[in-house]
């Protein structure tokens, strides 16, 4: 589903440049739960960034489902985007203005979906997340646990085929966290490929492949 | 979608709703104001342009010049201009000729007698011209005959009541009879001929003047002529060709001295301000200024809202990171910022729609002008406004649109990178420099006009207009009026109240209608002719007005010869070329014919308004009937009102009750000149003081942005031990730095503009430095209040608090 070759990212400074990604070479194929692992800095974000294509790489070649993302434009790739991946952030990010409903049905509205399938759509995640009670609260009436079960459930509305997530409990107490990471099994186990970013150990173990990467190198890939 | 962009535009407002307020509130007082001024500027403009072939007629006016100089320019010009230019320039259809306007003694029924105003003889081609509207009658037939007469809707109903005017005889001066054949709808207000009673024109010149004088005469000034051109004639090249006409018809002497010009009828009300204009002119000028201050106004109304919108935009930058990611692509953003931007303007003009709905009469009270109260009567100006309204939206909602969804999501969503800040900051800055430009701007023309209007009413007048009150002479005069008027004056200065008395042809207040081409005794008018500004005076005429002699004395009665007597005025004495004041003395001078004696010279005063240039007079002892137009009379004491009901029943008395007295207060009178820039001045202020408060709240909101970003800053600054004022001074700098850029702009343009504006005035002030000093340091102090303020409040904040806050 995913490959990456030679992929380098770096950021000018004055004179001087500074490597984030280094030769970077990974594959990752279509029902994957990859976790990527490393130290702050270390590059995870941007990694994660350039897969979802919200970041460019400044060299080297990225395949997604055997289409050559390094050669669109910004409209192809925002298309790409648009319906093959879903984000879930450590932050959350949901929108303050929108309800819990609101925030979940966002993406459908970018994608032109019909109102009554929205409607249906939207209230059966709401039912399997448990959050029918919550549908009509803002974000900032609800606890980190649940703002990000919102987040997850924003991010798979769409049903997206790749689902990137980035240190997604990061913010959460460990009990809260665990649900999410349940949830995420179960759509793994749904056949969803994901790829997570985590410096929890435990948190790995739900997944099925490690990569750890230091100072923008992939220093081991292994199943944990 | 649209429904969602809508909800999520209405929630945003609500949750931003200082900034909202503060945007909202600039953009309903900048379009409530501009809807009024443009209605105001509109109707100003609207003059004659109701008439179907308007762009075809123009009115010929008449320039008389000597030595290449034109001394007197009518707008009623020469008696033949009419017939001699349709005679000899092919590319004239056919002209109309009007004399007027005269006040006149109305009656139907004996003892119901009317003072109507605006009296015009005018040709049986009248209707074609004009599209004024002719109720009964016949257009082309109504006012060809002699006696017949046209007259206005409402002066038939107070003149007829319910009976039909039509076919009935009107009586004036108690004398001419008309029969009615026309009734007319009343003349709108925007029309520069308004008339009650239409006169046949053949009366006048088949009746009334001999020789055919009224089509012949080159010399005899008064004639309203208008001129329908043939379609898509080039009417600026048409002048020459009067001339050749003028000099076939007459000699080249004759064409070289009495020049026409044609002036398009409906640039008359605006443009043109000549002897005998048939209403008071409008202030073309003041009507452009008033309408670029409308545009500024609305300007800093939309400069306010990009300025805010986009200073807010930091605070959205995330949303924005957060809708890209989740799949909205940059169209679907631009869109949604859109649609805020038009919920809000549209409640903004719905708003000012109703706002100057209610201001409506209070406006036209302040603008003292005719004009509709109401901008729904004007459908054209509406649509307009709506179009400047979607223009508006559109151009104030473009800019942060673009702006705003231009964010890349993973700079947006990484709350310690600089979010691309800085291109926006330069847009901002060069919004506030364009407002406090403006601002200063406003400021010192505002300083410009008070000074001009406080340096006309301060002057010195060289006449005293108080404690007096005049007396308008009766209508009807036969050929014991003189007598009659020397016993009015003896009766009424008999009363313990008055002081003195004096008849004239012309009081000060007003440009003197009498104009006299002179000479020194012995020259013929060939050799040489000065035109005066002539004013026929009782000898106490000028001790009584305190005119300063400078050489010799007033006339007197006590002088035998007295009758033959004159004063000349300074300007009068460099005119004749006459060494010194004192040279001219003793001087015989030909006046049509009669030899008078200058027996003194009085200073040179303000007969019209400062605005004016003061023109040679010549004052004259009262000799015939029409020269005894009003009597002045000087009061013991300020308590006038008191006096009047005694001088009626004399006048009454007197003159037999042909008409009632009409009087009125000089200084009242004099001060009605300086109406029209008083009212401009009011009106300018006004706005400008909106358009700078405006200005002020945007920037206030505009801080309040900066304060808060630099919260964090402020914090580490107090903890490294920056005072308070320090702090104030660090967060007020950028500001005053713009202010200085913008006043540095501003000046030039003010000064030019300005400069345009003073030379309308004879006599004004010199724009001087300090004027622009005081508007930068105006709006340098405005800034810094509003800057001070809030940097002061963040200044004393407990810098612990802000710390853990960022
Ligand atoms: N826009 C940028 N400009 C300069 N340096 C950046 C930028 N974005 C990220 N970096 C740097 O790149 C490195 C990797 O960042 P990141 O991918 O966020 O690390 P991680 O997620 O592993 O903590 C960090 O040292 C960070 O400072
Ligand atoms: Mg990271």
């Amino acid at each position: 589903m995913i490959r990456l070759s030679n992929i380098e990212r770096f950021y000018k400074a004055g004179l001087t440049k500074t490597w984030v990604l280094r030769d970077i070479n990974l594959e990752i194929n279509e029902g994957e739960f990859a976790t990527i692992m490393g130290p702050s800095g270390s590059g995870k974000t941007t990694l994660l960034n350039i897969i979802g294509m919200l970041d460019t790489p400044d060299q080297g070649e990225y395949e997604f489902l055997e289409e050559p993302v390094h050669k669109f434009r910004e409209r192809r790739r925002t298309e790409l985007h648009k319906h093959y991946i879903g984000f879930v952030f450590q932050a959350y990010h949901l929108i303050d203005e929108l309800t819990v409903y609101e925030n979940i049905e966002t993406p459908l509205l970018y994608r032109k979906i019909k109102s009554s399938e929205r409607k249906a759509m939207v209230a059966n995640l709401l039912d399997e997340f448990n959050m029918v009670a919550k549908k009509d609260l803002f974000p900032h009436q609800l606890s980190g646990g649940q703002q990000q079960l919102v987040g997850v459930a924003r991010a798979i509305i769409g049903k997206p085929k790749l689902l990137l997530a980035d240190e997604p409990t990061g913010n959460l107490h460990s009990s809260q966290g665990e649900i999410i990471m349940d949830l995420f099994k179960q759509l793994h186990a749904d056949g969803m490929t994901i790829l997570q970013v985590t410096h929890s150990e435990k948190n790995a173990q739900y997944g099925t492949r490690v990569i750890e990467i230091e100072d923008g190198y992939i220093r081991r890939d292994y199943a944990p | 979608m649209w429904r969602n962009y809508l909800k999520l535009g209405w929630r945003h407002i609500q949750r931003n709703r200082n900034i909202t307020a503060i945007n909202f509130i600039g953009l309903v007082v900048g379009m409530t104001a501009v809807i009024l001024i443009w209605q105001y500027v509109d109707f100003e403009r609207s003059y004659d342009k109701f008439h179907a072939q308007g762009d075809q007629i123009f009115r010929v006016q008449t320039d008389r010049i000597k030595d290449g100089i034109p001394f007197m320019q009518f707008a009623g010009g020469a008696a033949c201009a009419g017939p001699v230019i349709a005679r000899n320039v092919p590319e004239v259809e056919d002209y109309v000729k009007l004399r007027g306007p005269n006040e006149s003694l109305l009656h139907y029924h004996f003892d119901q007698k009317h003072v109507v105003d605006d009296v015009y003889f005018a040709m049986g081609t009248f209707f074609d011209f004009f599209s004024f509207e002719l109720l009964e009658g016949d257009a082309g037939t109504c006012l060809k005959e002699p006696w017949t007469a046209c007259i206005t809707k409402t002066l038939a109903d107070k003149v007829f009541g319910p009976e039909n005017p039509m076919g009935k005889t009107i009586v004036l001066e108690n004398e001419a009879e008309y029969v009615v054949t026309g009734i007319v709808a009343d003349p709108p207000e925007n029309s520069h001929l308004g008339f009650s009673v239409l006169l046949s024109y053949a009366t006048f010149s088949d009746v009334f003047v001999s020789d055919n004088e009224s089509e012949t005469a080159w010399y005899w000034d008064g004639y309203l002529t208008y001129l329908k051109l043939k379609p898509n004639t080039n009417w600026q090249e048409l002048e020459p060709k009067f001339k050749e006409a003028m000099a076939a018809t007459y000699d080249e002497e004759v064409a070289e001295s009495t020049v026409f010009s044609l002036q398009p009828l409906p640039d008359i009300h605006l443009t043109s301000n000549l002897l005998g204009e048939t209403k008071p002119p409008g202030d073309g000028t003041a009507v452009k200024f008033l309408f670029l201050v409308g545009i500024l106004i609305l300007i800093i109304a939309w400069f306010n809202y990009i300025n805010l919108t986009t200073a807010q935009s930091m605070n959205r930058a995330r949303e924005v990171g957060i809708r890209k990611v989740i799949g909205s692509n940059r169209s679907a953003l631009i869109r949604q910022f859109m649609t805020e931007a038009v919920i809000i303007n549209a409640i903004a003009i719905i708003c000012a729609l109703i706002f100057a709905t209610l201001l409506g009469p209070a406006f036209v009270n302040m603008v003292d002008t005719p004009m509709p109260t109401s901008i729904f009567d004007n459908p054209r100006l509406l649509m307009i406004l709506l179009a400047c309204f979607g223009l508006g939206t559109f151009l104030t909602g473009m800019y942060p649109a673009l702006l705003q969804s231009s964010y890349k999501p993973i700079q947006a969503l990484n709350p310690n990178l600089n979010r691309g800040r800085i291109k926006a900051q330069w847009v901002r800055k060069g919004l506030v420099v364009f407002q406090f430009g403006i601002s200063v701007a406003l400021i010192a023309s505002t300083l410009v006009i008070y000074n001009q209007m406080r340096y006309m009413q301060k002057r010195d007048l060289g006449i005293s207009t108080e404690k007096t009150l005049v007396i308008e002479g009766p209508l009807f005069r036969d050929s014991t009026y003189l007598e009659l008027g020397e016993t009015f004056k003896t009766e009424l200065a008999m009363l313990p109240a008055v002081k003195s008395i004096s008849g004239s042809s012309s009081v000060p207040g007003e440009r003197i209608g009498w104009t006299a081409g002179i000479q020194k005794w012995g020259q013929t008018e060939e050799d040489e002719n000065y035109g005066f500004r002539a004013i026929a005076a009782d000898p106490e005429y000028s001790d009584q007005y305190d005119m300063e002699i400078i050489a010799g004395r007033s006339m007197s009665r006590d002088h035998g010869a007295d009758a033959s007597s004159c004063l000349l005025n300074e300007e009068g004495v460099k005119v004749f070329q006459f060494e010194s004041p004192e040279s001219a003395l003793g001087e015989e001078i030909n006046f049509w014919g009669q030899r008078v004696q200058v027996v003194g010279v009085v200073r040179d005063f303000h007969q019209a308004s400062p605005k004016a240039k003061i023109e040679p007079i010549i004052l004259r002892n009262v000799a015939q009937n029409w020269m005894l137009n009003y009597f002045s009379v000087k009061l013991v004491s300020d308590d006038m009102l008191s006096m009047v009901e005694n001088m009626k029943g004399t006048y009454d008395r007197v003159f037999g009750a042909n008409s009632p007295m009409e009087y009125f207060f000089l200084d009242e009178h004099y001060d009605q000149q300086y109406k029209s820039e008083a009212l401009f001045g009011k009106v300018f202020t006004f706005f400008s003081g909106l358009a700078i408060l405006i200005s002020c709240l945007g920037l206030l909101a505009l801080i309040a942005f900066v304060v808060e970003r630099r919260r964090k800053e402020i914090g580490i600054r107090k903890v490294l031990g920056s005072s308070i004022s320090g702090i104030v001074m660090i967060l007020s700098k950028d500001f005053l730095f713009l202010v200085i850029i913008a006043a540095v702009l501003a000046i030039p343009v003010v000064h030019h503009f300005m400069k345009g504006w003073l030379d309308g005035f004879a006599y004004r002030i010199d724009m001087e430095w300090w004027v622009f000093l005081v508007a930068v340091l105006l709006a340098v102090a405005i800034a810094f209040f509003t800057v001070g303020y809030q940097s002061l409040v963040a200044a004393r904040q407990n810098p612990v608090d802000s710390l853990q806050q960022a």
